[in-house]
């Protein structure tokens, strides 16, 4: 998958771009503050339907317009695809185009399949638990619109369940209103543990080869699931789901003295194990860095399993980041196959790509070709 | 434009009507304005009308002018058989299908701890003091596919099962006439799910 050419008009600071892309790499350099990053945003605004970096999209809108729109003309699987989302400020509404028709934001995610990575991945690694269970939930989201499903319904009633807890305490416990909270939660969290036990196993593997690779053999990399159930590995459905029953139930009084849900996937947790120690408290920031490096890595792998083809890479400030040994990993991983777009206060480091893409220059909303290595 | 207090006001009103937004509400009013006076108030009449002589069914909860409800008052309709909705107007759609024969009984809807409704403020204690000493053989539950419709589902049927009556759900899946290629994914999923044996 590729983007041929990316379209912004009142797009963050940039008024007008209408930027063709190289096929295979991008290289976008220039001061802080110029509008590098935004080109990225506009590329996952066009790949997801949202920003990732502000919830409020008011923001994404330049100053004194009033409405903005990012469009794309993308080639997958040899075919064309014109892709443009904009947001209209008064009505605060968004609305998603595929070849000039009107789609919902479901139907219209991941119709652009991107990988991004930027320095604050490094809190997937570091950050509290819930950093790395949002990470995952995205990864699988992208691919399965089911999940994607089971995710919201699951968040909808563990808000009920919550709220009823919070609000009769100790009067609710055994209750047969609980109970029917208690079977949705069991039934639609067995099917989140399912997909996240099953989807983690193959990027860990994936993972697991790129961290070697990338370490010189030196480093182990073992990812695990680990849920709030007493046994951890379960298979089926109809076995999680009774699981989850079982312990909602032995739980219930703790539950309900403390008035919130304890037991689920929303409480899971995705443990990094480098050599067999947990990376989150012992691993050093080198060696977080690469650890997340490798897991982009085999996030890039897993969509092409998953979707056929690879997604585009998105690499904002980071490559410049990585010592000469982990340059080359990348270069070696993606070159010839994955198109990348990556920015960088300067094209230090750039050379370690064997074929030359495009080298561009941004400054203050607008695009210059021309090449600041000469 | 500004208009006379008058007309106004009945836009101001028509808004708060479902569906009906600002202009539609203008439409509306200015149309009412070229009606004949006594058309107007026939208008006016059937609403006041409606809403004071209308009433919920004293035995399943559902829309009625008289005491009982006409599904209630049917002697013809099956007794042994009692379908579960979330509102009055879920029973109007359930008779234009013209194949059930049983009767019905109207919940109020459905149990929402957000919103601060839990089984006693719906109508299932009614429910359950139907059931006892009845004919009824099967309870089937009609509440909506939603998180909450079916919270209300699992509750009602918790509380049905001891007394020996038949529980049934109805499904969900994929619509009637709709080519399996036009459905979205989690409908078909959910139509998967909810497979059977031939």
């Amino acid at each position: 998958m590729r983007v041929d050419t990316l379209f912004l008009r009142n797009f963050r600071n940039y008024r007008y771009l209408n930027l063709e892309l190289d096929p295979h790499l991008n290289i976008f350099v220039g001061a802080n503050a110029q509008g590098k990053t935004n080109l990225l945003e506009s590329l996952v605004f066009l790949a997801t339907g949202s920003s990732f970096r502000t919830r409020n999209e008011e923001e994404l809108v330049l100053w004194g317009e009033d409405s903005c729109t990012a469009a794309a003309q993308i080639i997958k699987k040899q075919q064309t695809e014109k892709l443009l989302v904009t947001y209209c400020l008064k009505e605060k509404k968004k609305q998603y185009f595929s070849n000039g028709l009107e789609l919902k934001k479901s139907a219209f995610s991941g119709r652009l399949l991107a990988v991004l990575f930027t320095p604050e991945d490094l809190l997937v690694v570091k950050g509290a638990p819930q950093a790395r269970r949002k990470y995952l939930d995205e990864i699988i989201c992208r691919f399965s619109p089911l999940y994607a499903y089971s995710l919201s319904r699951y968040q909808h009633i563990l808000r009920q369940r919550n709220q009823l807890l919070k609000k009769y305490r100790e009067k609710i416990i055994a209750s047969p209103e609980l109970a029917s909270w208690n079977i949705q939660l069991a039934k639609e969290g067995a099917k989140i543990i399912r997909k996240r036990q099953y989807v983690l196993h193959r990027l860990g593997l994936l993972a697991r080869l790129a961290q070697r690779n990338l370490t010189g053999r030196e480093e182990s990399l073992l990812i695990k699931y680990r849920t709030s159930l007493p046994k951890e590995f379960l298979t089926k459905d109809d076995e999680i789901e009774q699981a989850l029953l079982r312990a909602l139930q032995e739980n219930e009084k703790n539950e309900c003295r403390l008035g919130q849900s304890l037991i689920g996937p929303h409480r899971d947790e995705i443990i990094f194990l480098l050599n067999n120690r947990d990376a989150r408290l012992y691993a050093s920031q080198g060696q977080q860095r690469t650890l997340i490096l490798a897991l982009k890595m085999a996030e890039l792998e897993l969509i092409k399993g998953e979707c056929g083809e690879f997604p585009i890479l998105l690499l904002d400030d980071v490559f410049s980041e990585l010592d000469e040994k982990r340059r080359r990993f990348v270069v070696e991983n993606i070159e010839g196959k994955i198109q990348t777009l990556l920015t960088g206060t300067t094209a230090e480091g750039m050379n370690a790509f064997k074929k030359v893409g495009k080298i561009l220059l941004v400054e203050r909303g607008e695009i210059k070709y021309n090449d600041p290595r000469k | 434009m500004v208009y006379p207090e008058s007309i106004a006001d009945l836009i101001t009103a028509l808004q708060k009507l479902p569906g009906i937004g600002p202009k539609t509400a203008q439409r509306l009013a200015l149309f009412i304005l070229t009606l004949p006076r006594e058309e107007v108030i026939k208008i006016a009449r059937a609403m006041v009308d409606a809403k004071e002589k209308t009433h919920y069914c004293c035995v399943c909860g559902n829309y009625t002018d008289g005491e009982k409800c006409s599904v209630c008052a049917d002697h013809r309709r099956d007794a042994s058989l009692i379908c579960v909705v979330q509102e009055a107007r879920d029973v109007l759609a359930m008779e234009r299908m013209r194949e059930y024969k049983g009767l019905y009984h109207v919940l109020g809807g459905a149990i929402s701890p957000i919103d601060g409704i839990g089984p006693e403020q719906l109508r299932i204690r009614e429910l359950l003091e139907r059931l006892q000493n009845s004919k009824v053989q099967e309870v089937i539950l009609a509440t909506n596919p939603t998180v909450e419709g079916e919270a209300t589902a699992l509750y009602v049927a918790r509380l049905i099962k001891p007394l020996g009556i038949t529980v049934t759900r109805i499904a969900h899946g994929l619509p009637v006439g709709g080519d399996l290629e036009y459905a979205d994914e989690v409908t078909l999923a959910r139509a998967l799910e909810g497979r059977r044996q031939l």
